[in-house]
């Protein structure tokens, strides 16, 4: 262990710099590497776990993917597309996480975790919510995937786009196409 | 991640409905360890440049000593002296100007299948080989539909020299090889089948034209650099100085270099906290931007390199360049503190003791908390007295007689948990010792001017 492996990366108190300025900073000092870390580590850690659905592979995976990013980051070119790089880092975890524990016919089933129905809400919002949570869990994976990375991982639509290798307006129709879908899927009595 | 989430109500229902918790916070500290250490371990395998380099050091040092002896005569002297030696290649970075730097002789373009890979420039040096190529003609169909198929996993390049050794791309080649075989195992992310496969593309390097351009890389006198300073009413603090090591003046604007100067290597370390602020005289923001050519490398006296570059046509020197930050100064490193700790002759995996021991340091207390036994060590939780002698940072522990192979920890301003691994778990009755502290103060701008002569 060395003289500085007690240091605390951050401090709360301290101030927050510009995004690009802190990818900057890290890309020449991997040691402000932290600051990055701090504005990623929930939403990367949230996207994971929807997809793995259990803490100790969520943090199996996110400790990957932050350890690839920061190994990277020196070479990391796309300048404002920074969530999109490390996104694509957590999809490649994921991806070796799924073969790793021999579950390559698991791969169709990806977890997409969703959440019991609210015990606070009335009768008719719960059955909303389970029409809702079943309407989703129906999905084909690569729609469940625009969901997980507009709400989980908080990317906007360039992001999304620039990560799916796509066009950001066909992302953005694809999206909102989905969205319009679900929600007049919902409106029709569920059985 | 800047437009906005929500266009109607239903997207907020979705949003309710999934669930993903936050990260532990232990996770959180203890992964923000593993990458600090990852920091610390990546930066000495950074590539220096070639004047940082061992190889170079007999001729680095020759070269301090001729300027020493022109500086002896004349200060002109000296920078005539530095910019033969050094120079920057706007695209290639810090080159040492006597070291062969070589170019592709033309762009190569091949086309199979209607996919073409273009090498549209390479620069040779003695650290690394640079090469620029782009992919067209890809046709969307050799992309997964699906998101969780993958296809070539990785864009690995290698470079196939004449005598048959395949290397890293970007690895350095030999002077005396005037050619080489680029070579592209497959196209990133297309799937099996769909695209020809194992590229190979065949350069030739010529030598640097004279007429290529190369800055001067001038050596900055010291006393440009000025004493920190506290913006916000604390005391500053000496024990680092912001310092201009390095200009250059490339082309319509200057790039300068500098570091945080430590006292000593003891002293400890400096942490930028924020983003380098640029002024001109007159207090306006200056807009600078990172040259991504240029690697800066710091060591223990020269700490927390930066470099940036601003536009010469919109400033009036001279500039301050403002950096906030921490410094975590080391406490007298003679300080230590020894405790008796019984752990039994069979600790089991997840037993805890509670202690709360007071640990002194000096004027300092660190609460012991707890220890806690885990598969093959210990972890130690910690609470901090922060009061008027300042905060602190946790004291390294060890345990006497036993040697560490790995450990971690992290923490907060109020405390933290460091955790000890061995090959087997110490057992019976141990000795910790604990020691060097740091005093953190954080919250500190330092300052310095530059303008050109």
């Amino acid at each position: 262990m060395d003289k500085y492996s007690n240091r605390t990366i951050d401090r709360p108190d301290s101030p927050a710099p510009p995004l690009p300025a802190l990818i900057d900073q890290a890309r020449q000092d991997p040691r402000a590497f932290g600051r990055v870390y701090d504005c990623f580590i929930d939403p990367v850690y949230r996207y994971i776990y929807n997809r793995v659905g259990n803490s100790a592979d969520a943090e199996d995976v996110t400790a990957q993917t932050f350890l690839a990013a920061l190994e990277g980051i020196s070479r990391y070119r796309d300048n404002g597309y920074f969530a999109a790089w490390l996104f694509s880092i957590a999809r490649r975890k994921l991806v070796d996480h799924y073969r790793m524990n021999s579950r390559l016919a698991d791969l169709d089933e990806a977890q997409f975790v969703l959440g019991d129905t609210d015990l606070d809400g009335n009768i008719i919002q719960s059955e909303r919510r389970s029409a809702l949570q079943k309407l989703i869990t129906a999905l084909p994976e690569h729609e469940k995937e625009l969901i997980r990375l507009r709400y989980l991982a908080g990317l906007n639509f360039a992001e999304i786009a620039r990560l799916l290798k796509r066009g950001e307006a066909a992302t953005k129709k694809a999206f909102y196409r989905l969205i319009a879908r679900i929600q007049n899927q919902l409106e029709v009595p569920y059985d | 991640m800047t437009d906005n989430l929500y266009s109607n109500e239903i997207e907020k229902e979705i949003e309710k409905l999934l669930v993903s918790p936050k990260p532990a916070g232990e996770f959180v500290a203890r992964l923000a360890n593993q990458l600090h250490l990852q920091a610390v371990r990546q930066e000495k395998r950074v590539i220096r440049p070639l004047f940082f380099r061992p190889a170079f050091i007999a001729p680095a040092v020759a070269a301090v000593l001729l300027i020493a002896s022109i500086l002896y005569y004349s200060p002109e002297a000296v920078y005539a002296a530095v910019c033969k030696l050094f120079g920057y290649m706007p695209g290639v970075g810090l080159i040492d100007e006597n070291a062969p730097v070589r170019i592709l002789k033309q762009p190569v373009s091949i086309t199979r299948d209607g996919v073409t890979i273009s090498v549209n420039s390479a620069i040779l040096t003695a650290d690394e080989t640079q090469i620029d190529f782009d992919i067209s003609g890809v046709p969307a169909s050799a992309y997964a539909d699906e998101e969780h198929a993958s296809g070539c996993p990785l864009p690995e390049e290698f470079m196939l020299l004449p005598d048959g050794t395949r290397q890293d791309a970007f690895a350095p080649i030999p002077a005396e090889i005037e050619h080489a075989t680029f070579l592209l195992p497959c196209i990133f992310n297309t799937l099996p089948d769909t695209l020809p496969t194992d590229w190979e593309i065949p350069l030739e390097f010529i030598p640097l034209p004279p007429q290529a351009t190369i800055f001067p890389v001038v050596e900055q006198p010291s006393e440009t650099a000025v004493n920190p300073q506290s913006t916000d009413g604390q005391s500053a603090d000496e024990s680092f100085t912001l310092a201009v090591d390095q200009f250059i003046a490339a082309g319509t604007g200057y790039i300068l270099m500098g570091s945080f100067h430590a006292a000593s290597p003891e002293d400890g370390w400096m942490q930028i906290t924020g983003a380098i602020q640029v002024e001109d005289v007159s207090g306006q923001a200056v807009d600078y931007s990172v040259p991504e050519d240029i690697q800066v490398v710091g060591d223990a006296i020269k700490q927390s390199p930066w470099v940036l570059q601003i536009d010469i046509a919109q400033v009036a020197f001279p500039v301050t360049i403002r950096i906030p930050g921490n410094a975590y100064t080391l406490v007298d490193p003679s300080l230590t503190a020894s405790l008796e700790f019984d752990a039994g002759d069979d600790p089991q995996f997840g037993q805890e003791w509670t202690l709360n021991q007071d640990i002194v340091l000096g004027k300092y207390h660190i609460l012991l908390e707890t220890i806690r036994a885990s598969e093959n060590g210990y972890t130690f939780k910690f609470k901090y007295h922060n009061d008027a002698n300042g905060n602190i940072t946790m004291p390294r522990v060890g345990i006497e007689g036993f040697q560490l192979v790995g450990g971690g920890g992290g923490g907060g301003p109020d405390g933290g948990e460091t955790s000890l691994d061995f090959k087997q778990i110490p057992t019976g009755k141990l000795k910790l010792v604990f020691s060097d502290i740091y005093v953190v103060t954080d919250n500190l701008s330092w300052e310095v001017q530059w303008q050109p002569d």
